[in-house]
Parts: structure tokens; sequence; C-alpha cells
């Protein structure tokens, strides 16, 4: 022991007579200098240490201390270095070098405890760390110290130990709950933290928003979740603090996905304690995540617990859309009656309120894509697009929808004129592209090129309707010399949109008939017709006239397309697997980089795990 | 009416030697997917039928005896195959005769197990990930299978991304307080007291000392990454603590550089290590250490494989099978080893020429064999903690993967006489 301190002071001397030789500038310096030249230094060192290079920051943190030697940042800085890099010798020197300076300071002699643990002598170490604690009995900062030391010799429970024994010790130091929960917190033992957070918010419940905040980012491996809940409700049971473990509980529950019984919890609350906001931000996550009865149920909720507020329109607006979702969902047109049913009686409840026509576009959609009522759906666009204080980003989506109800309608001028309004940024594009597709319609071939053009230099290629412009300017390339097949196959494409496919698929059938046809809008007519064919469930014409495109020479560079149709119809319109193995086969003989390849390999592996089917 | 009859039959005996086709698979450029051929091979070898492994002909190809189903298969996992007659067989056998070519004939599937733990870690496993792209089956075991005696019952063993010095991977520096790393280490602390072990380190000790018994006992082992070094300094500090207080709660022997019995070691030998727990790197083995800047990126990051004798050397020629001689490089906690510590005995497959910087060694212990292959992910020259794993649907004609596969189908090899 005295020779360790013999030979700290000893390199001290010589480091000072070289701090002397080396830095004889500093020594012009003022006091205010030096404390800045030292405080750089520091930086420098804390630098080293952030990127683990501690023996480069060693040197400068010797330095520090050999000239500032009460300065127990530094000192703690360089002994934290040398315990890094496991130099126990130099560590035991400095904290021997500090103890002769303050032999009383319980800062070194925790140092030297946990020098003596890490040299083995733990028996030593725990008395030492004992005799501290009981001479500094009242002192939070050295039980907060002695754990701290604890924890970095992995004595985690001999730590957990001192913080409670601080508890129970002096009044003012419930917050080392707080640290008991973090460090099970950092050893994964969730419940446990758990435990120690709720501890904590019972004495200190101001907390509450940050301690949920802790514990809802455990990241519990998911095997381990149900456990954990369980505990948890079995403690939401015992009345000491039951509305905070309830509302938690409620959280966890939303946090992983379990609507239902998160809406039990927070309903049970909203008797004891209501919270108008909580329930409907619940509601609102619960309809993001498309569980639509619950969070109908939530929505109901807080339109029965406070009827005459007028902050519910929120909550009839979920009302609504949540119906109109189960409608959809469970196909039960009686939902969406009774959404529309609300919306009457919100337009008297509410009738400035501009959000309304949100709920009216809801019903407009919903008529026009589950009864297909275009006349019903074009009546409450019109109504909405005439209205005063409507959204201006709505009566754009709006104005999109009336132009395609027009077209559907076959009226491709009126249509034209409604896309042609449309001055949202938002929807420009969209706009653009029904411009250019009602011209195709209308067998405005120069127009239809000019606005596919416009729209590819206005919104990119990147853009989310590039591809269908890319497709259109495709088929208007054929203008100029085949223009009598372009004008039937943009008959046939309008009646496909205007969903009248027996008609589209006599156009089709005739389009294939003629002579001359390009060969990559022939094998698309090929396609059509299958595909048109498969829609009005006449399998044997599909499968017909996918062996005929096979067949056809004109279309040979494009025959993995019906191959892979027929391949397609064989296999799930007929039922004949092995059939359907060997086009597949076929194709992937012939066509080996088609973009189907991939997709026939699936299939192939799918049929022959088929039970009962031989491999051929 | 007999000898019509004998030369009628001898007629026909003749013909269907004449029609008889065997299914050549080319791994030079032509081939669509070479890794799933690797698959095709293990799968025909699955059936009983017999591979025959055509060395540096066309990239190493394989040429199976046509069987019902084999063309199905091929054309299933998207491998490109050529129908080959008896004369153009002949032909084959003919050209390899002539040229740095050899014929080896695979007979039985390997029965391959992966050593790796039962938690997910948050990195891939480039072997897993190409036995699993390839459809080769495999076994996972870990250091219960290890310790109760399982590894006789394969072939061929893979090690990874493994620390068997039992520092945890070296991640304490910068994941200790990462959930997955306190999970690994606790899961590893609770495995090592169920087996009866005090520590990590010792139970680890324990299972690199039993790896290599099977290696000496006729095993075949692959290595990559960490699991390279690792296991080499685990094996030449048997019964000495190199490890400091974060893993077993003690510093490490302070004799412990004298006490290092490299004759232990497989590949490797006078190294150093590098003991702080702070530090990403076990010892001066991997080069460039995994704490130092690389001054190569990844456009200029290749290495060579060394050209061996077909007939003379087989076996190294086996595990260099590839369609191209230079290889992207790629990084991992081990990249490459230093030449300077690899022992004479090891022969030297792939390195980075004029350099002492070597990717991929074979060698022979006892009456088995390992090779140890330096980087992570052959398809990500970077892979770092918590990256997804690669899409090998996109790298389906890797080189530096095909050399893992090599491996692979190297125990099952009909073992013959070398000519040296």
């Amino acid at each position: 022991m005295k020779f360790q301190v013999i030979v700290y002071a000893i390199i001290i001397l010589i480091s000072s007579l070289n701090a002397q030789n080396k830095i004889s500038p500093v020594q012009t310096l003022l006091p205010q200098q030096n404390e800045r030249r030292d405080q750089q230094q520091f930086r420098t060192a804390q630098s080293y240490i952030n990127h683990n290079r501690y023996t480069a920051a060693i040197p400068i943190l010797e330095d520090l201390v050999i000239r500032n030697p009460q300065n127990n940042t530094y000192y703690d800085w360089l002994l934290r270095s040398y315990l890094m890099i496991s130099d126990l010798n130099k560590a035991d020197s400095l904290v021997s070098y500090m103890l002769t300076r303050e032999p009383d300071d319980p800062r070194f002699q925790i140092g030297k405890a946990d020098i003596l643990y890490r040299q083995g002598m733990e028996k030593e170490a725990r008395q030492m760390w004992e005799k501290i604690l009981h001479q500094n009995a009242t002192n939070l900062n050295i039980y907060a110290q002695v754990a701290n030391t604890l924890i970095e010799n992995r004595l985690w429970d001999d730590a957990v130990k001192i913080y409670l024994q601080a508890i129970e010790t002096i009044p003012n130091a419930a917050h080392f709950y707080m640290n008991i929960a973090n460090l099970y917190k950092s050893r994964l033992m969730y419940m446990e933290a758990t435990d120690y957070y709720l501890k904590y918010l019972s004495v200190q419940p101001q907390q509450q928003g940050f301690i949920f905040n802790q514990i809802l980012a455990f990241q519990i491996p998911e095997e381990q979740q149900k456990e954990f809940l369980q505990i948890l409700e079995k403690r939401a049971e015992e009345p000491d603090q039951a509305v905070e473990i309830k509302l938690l509980l409620a959280q966890l529950y939303q946090r992983y996905r379990r609507y239902g019984d998160a809406l039990t919890i927070y309903i049970q609350l909203e008797q004891v304690k209501g919270d108008d906001l909580r329930m409907l931000q619940f509601a609102q996550a619960a309809e993001r995540d498309s569980v639509y009865e619950v969070a109908l149920k939530a929505y109901q909720f807080i339109i029965r617990q406070n009827p005459a507020s007028k902050q519910n329109f929120l909550a009839y607006q979920g009302v609504v859309s949540c119906r109109f979702q189960l409608a959809r969902q469970n196909n039960e047109p009686r939902y969406a009656e009774k959404a529309i049913e609300l919306i009457d009686t919100m337009s008297t409840r509410f009738p400035n309120q501009p959000e309304l026509y949100r709920l009216r576009y809801l019903q407009g959609m919903f008529q026009l894509t589950y009864y297909f009522d275009i006349d019903g759906a074009l009546s409450i666009f019109s109504k909405i697009m005439t209205s005063k204080n409507v959204p201006a980003d709505l009566s754009n989506l709006v104005t999109i929808e009336s132009g395609e109800c027009f077209l559907l309608k076959g009226q491709l001028k009126e249509a034209m004129h409604r896309f042609q309004q449309v001055n949202h940024p938002s929807y420009q594009g969209y706009a653009l592209l029904w411009q250019a597709q009602t011209s195709y319609y209308m067998k405005n071939w120069e127009m239809s090129k000019q606005l596919v053009q416009e729209l590819i230099n206005s919104q990119g290629t990147n853009s989310a309707v590039a591809n269908d412009a890319l497709s259109l300017q495709m088929r208007l390339n054929y203008s100029q010399q085949h223009e009598v097949i372009l004008s039937k196959l943009s008959e046939a494409d309008l009646l496909v949109f205007q969903q009248k496919k027996s008609e589209a698929l006599k156009i089709s059938l005739e389009l294939v008939e003629m002579t001359t046809i390009p060969a990559p809008l022939k094998s698309r007519i090929y396609q059509d017709i299958c595909q048109l064919s498969l829609d009005l469930e006449n399998f044997v014409t599909a499968l017909e006239y996918s062996k005929i495109a096979l067949e056809d020479p004109a279309i040979s560079a494009y025959a993995d397309q019906p191959l892979f149709l027929m391949g397609t119809i064989l296999e799930n319109y007929f039922q004949k697997y092995q059939e359907a193995f060997f086009a597949y086969r076929d194709l992937l003989d012939k066509y080996p980089h088609s973009i189907h390849a991939e997709d026939c390999r699936l299939r192939m592996r799918q049929l022959r795990e088929k039970e009962g089917w031989e491999l051929p | 009416m007999r000898k019509i009859i004998n030369t009628f039959l001898l007629i026909l005996i003749l013909m269907s030697l004449g029609l008889a086709q065997s299914i050549l698979i080319p791994m030079d450029l032509s081939q669509t997917d070479h890794l799933k051929s690797y698959g095709v091979a293990y799968w025909t070898l699955q059936r009983g039928i017999n591979v025959e492994w055509l060395l540096n002909y066309r990239g190493g190809s394989f040429l199976i005896e046509s069987f019902v189903g084999l063309e199905n298969e091929c054309l299933i996992r998207g491998v490109h195959f050529e129908k080959i007659n008896a004369s153009g067989v002949n032909q084959i056998y003919a050209n390899i005769e002539e040229q740095n070519m050899e014929r080896v004939l695979l007979e039985k599937a390997p029965k391959i197990a992966v050593y790796t733990p039962p938690n997910t870690q948050p990195w891939d496993d480039a072997v897993t990930l190409a036995l699993t792209y390839a459809e080769i089956e495999y076994d996972k075991i870990y250091d219960t299978e290890v310790i109760a005696g399982k590894l006789p019952e394969y072939d061929w063993l893979h090690l990874h991304h493994e620390d068997f010095t039992g520092q945890f991977g070296k991640f304490y520096g910068s994941f200790r307080n990462a959930p997955w790393y306190i999970r690994d280490v606790q899961i590893n602390e609770a495995l090592a007291a169920e087996l009866g072990f005090k520590n990590v380190p010792q139970a680890k000790g324990v299972v690199a000392r039993e790896i290599k018994q099977y290696v000496m006992d006729g095993g075949f082992l692959f290595a990559m990454c960490s699991a390279t070094d690792a296991l080499d300094i685990s094996l030449a500090a048997d019964g000495v603590d190199i490890v400091d207080i974060p893993f077993d709660g003690t510093p490490p022997d302070p004799a412990y550089r004298n006490k290092l019995n490299y004759q232990e070691s497989l590949a490797f030998e006078n190294f150093t290590l590098y003991t702080d727990p702070n530090v990403y790197e076990f010892s001066d083995i991997d080069i460039p250490p995994s704490f130092a800047p690389r001054l190569r990126g990844p456009e200029n990051d290749y290495f060579t494989l060394f050209e061996f004798s077909a007939k003379y050397d087989p076996v190294p020629t086996m595990l260099t099978q590839n369609h191209v001689g230079i290889i992207k490089g790629f990084m991992g906690q081990t990249t490459m080893f230093d030449r300077n510590f690899i022992k004479p005995s090891v022969i030297i497959m792939g390195e980075v020429e004029n350099s002492r910087e070597v990717k991929y060694i074979h060698g022979n212990s006892g009456k088995g064999t390992y090779t140890f292959y330096g980087g992570h992910d052959p398809e990500d020259y970077t892979h770092a903690v918590g990256d997804p794993p690669t899409q090998l649907e996109l790298h389906k004609n890797s080189p530096g993967y095909r050399l893992i596969l090599n491996n692979i189908l190297f125990p099952a090899a009909r073992k013959k006489k070398l000519k040296t």
C-alpha cells in the first residue's frame, strides 16, 4: 500500500516535472486561461472515451488530475478509464494517493472498495462498503455511488438492496424506486421493473405519463406478453392503485392490439373518471387498425356518455365511417343504412360543419361502389360541389369522382368537363390521367397524346399514375397506322370500365379476328378475352382462347402470356392439375426468362404437394 | 433362333446405351442459378443417385444420369441444365482427361449441422441463408448438443459469427445496453449453468475442444467470420483466463500471454489477444482489425482464388470451384486472416495478392479437415448488427456464396488415394 502511494507520488513528481518542461508557456497564462485550457483538454479526453479509446484519454486525464487534484470530475473519469482497461495497479495508486490527501472522503473509499473487489478481495470490499454506508447513513449520494459501483461489478441484487436500504432509512429517497426499476428494465426483468415503476408512481403521481411511457416501451418478446399481462390483470384487481394499473393495462392491450380487452377497461375507467379525449383517441386508433366493431362501440360510448356535447362531432364522424366499413366488410347494407340516417341527423344538428361533407362523400362512394348506383352517387357529389365551405381537397376529390360517374354513364364530354375543373395539386396527376383516358375513349388521339405527355412532364415517371399513363401511350402509338383497330379497342376499354363485360367481350372477339393487328395489341386482346370470359364465368371460352392464342403464330413472341393463363385456368377453374403442371413446365422450357417464370415455379411446387396427386 | 434373339438383345442394349441421357448442370456463366444447382446435386444424392462433379469443367459442373423427376426439379428450382447423350458425355470425359480438370464422384448426401444459438440474433448467417436458399436440409445444434456428444452424428459442421472465448461476441463496448445483447448474455449464462459450468467462457472452452475433437475424429468443419479466430483462440487458451470482468467477473490472468499454447489451435499461431472489453476485436489475426478504418472501398476490394492442379490436389480444387477467379471482398468481425499468423501446414485458397490478407484457407487435423472463410456475408459488404438479411433471390450467381456451397458437397466425395 505504502509502496503504491510512493510509486504514484514519484509518477506525479516526474509528470509534473515534465509538465513544467512541456507546458512552460502555460506558466505565463492567467488562471482563467488555464482553466479554459483544462476544460478543452477534458473535452478531448471525453471524446476519446466516447470512442472507447481509453488509452488515448488516460495521459490527458492524468495531466489534469495532477494539476487539479481537488477536481473530482477529472478524478472520476481517470479512475473509470483505468478500470475500463483493467489497469488495477494504476487505479489503486490513484485512489491511494487521493486517500492520502483526503482520508475521510467517502468517494475515494468507495473507489478503494471497488478496486479491492476487482482484485478478488470480495470480503474486504463488502466490509468497506458497509462501513462507508454506516458512516454516511443519511447521505443519498453515497448510497447512489455505492449502488453504482455494485452495478458495475455485476452485483445487481446487492445494488437493489442498497437502494431499498436508502428508501427505508432516508425520508426523501423514493426516487431510488425509479433506479431499481431502471436496473430491472436493463436486465429485461420487466415484471419486477413494472413493480418498482408503480411504486415510484404511488409517491410521484404527477409522473404518470413518463412512467407509463417507460413501461409501454418495454420490448417484451411476443411469447412472454400474455404472461406479463396476466400478472398485471391480477394486480388490477387489487384495490391499491387500481385505476393507474387499469389505465396502464388498457394502454398495453392497445399496444398489443387487443382492442376488445382495452375497450372493456376504458369503459370501466370512464365510469370512475371520465376522459372523452382518451376514449376518442382509442377509438381512432382502433379504426386506423381496421378493428371497426370495437371502434364503433367506443365512438358510440362517447356519444352516449355526453349526448349534448357539440364536441361529439368527431365521434359521430367515426360512427359513420365505421358503419360504412362494416357494411362492406360483412356485406351487410344495414350498417350503411344506419350510417346514412346518422348523417341526416347530423346535418340538422351541425348544419355549418364543413367536415360533414366528408361523410356525404363517404355516402356517395358507398352508393357507387356497393350498390353501383351511379345516379345516386352523382346526385350526392353534385350537392357537395354546389355547397359552400367545402374543404378544397374534398371538393377536388369529389369532382374527380363525379367525372368517373359520368364516364360510367357514357357522358364523356361532361366527364371531361369535370376532370378539367380539378386544380388541387394533390389531384392534378389523376385529373390529367382521366382527361387523357377520356380523350382516348372519345377517339381524340392527338389530344390524348398531348395530355399524357403533359402528365409525364409535370408529374414525372415516378408518380403514382405514371404506369397507367405509359400504358395508354403505348396504345396511342398505333393511332396512325391502325386507327380502326385502336378505335374498336377504345370502345372495348370503355365498356370494360363501365362493367359491360359481355359487350366488351363481343368487341374483343371481333377485334381478334381482324388481320393486320399488331402483335402486342393482339396479345393483349387475347388476354382480355380470357379475363372477360372468366369474369363472365365462361371458363370453356377462356380456355379455348388461351389455346388459340398459344397456337397463333402472329403472337408467338408473347406466347408465355397465354401459356401462363392456360395453366391458371386449368388449375383454378378445371382442377386439371397435371395439365396445368405441364403448361407451367412448358412455359419454363420455352420461355425461361418470362416474367411469369417465378410464379410458374411456385405453382409447380404447390401442385406437386397437392394431396393424392402424383408428380408426372 | 437363339442366335437371332441374342443379336436382337445386343442391338437393343447398344441402342439404349446410345440413347441414354445424362443431365449436365453447367456452372459457368450460362447457369441461371448457381446456388440452387448445389441444391439439385444434394437432392439427387439424397435419392441415392450419384453425382459426378466435373472439377474445372465449365466452372465445376455437375453430371447426373437422367432419372424421372430430375428435369422437373431443375425447372422448378430455376436451374439451367443441358441434356447430353452418351457420346456427348464421352467427349466431356476426353476433354477432362486432357486438361487441368478432374471427375469426382459424389456418393452420399452429407448430414449437416449448423451451430447456432436458440435465440434470434440481430444479424444473419451466410451459411444458413445459402442452405435455405439452395433447399439443403440441416439441423441446428448448440452447446447442449455439443456437450451431449451429438457431433459425431454429422458429416459437416458449420460455425458462423460465434464467440468461443465467452466474451459474447465482444459487443460489450457498443451494445451492452441493447436488449438483444442482454438477452444473449442471460441465455448463455443460464445455459452454461445448466450444463454445469461456472461461467460462459469455461463452457465455450469445452465446446471448442469438442469441436476440435470432432475434426480430429474425421469431421468436416466449415467456419466463417468470428468463429474462425475465436475457435482457435479458445483452443490455444485452454485453462487460461483471457476474459475481463464483464464476462466472468474477474480480470484476465496477468500472465496469459505466456500461457497460450498455439499447438492446440487449428490454423493460427503466435497471435496477440485484445482483452480490453471495449475493443471490438479478439486478436491481431483479423486484418484489417475491426476497430481500424479500412482504406479500400467495396469497389476496390477483391480477393483471388488460387488455381490448384485438379488431378493432384482435388480437395482444394473442389473447394475453389467457381465461375470467376476474382471475387468481391466483404467485411465481418473477422474479415481476413493475417498471413503472418497462419500455420505453415495450412493451404491458402483465397487471398489478396501481394498483401498479408488471406481470405480462404483449408487444413487437416487428425482424420478430419477444416475450412475457414473470412468475412460475414459475401453479398453485403458491411453487414452491420440489425441489418436485414440478404435476399439470395437477388444473388443467384454469387461467387462468394458458391465457395460456401462447395464445402457442403465436399464431404460427399468418394475418398480416393491422392496422387501426391
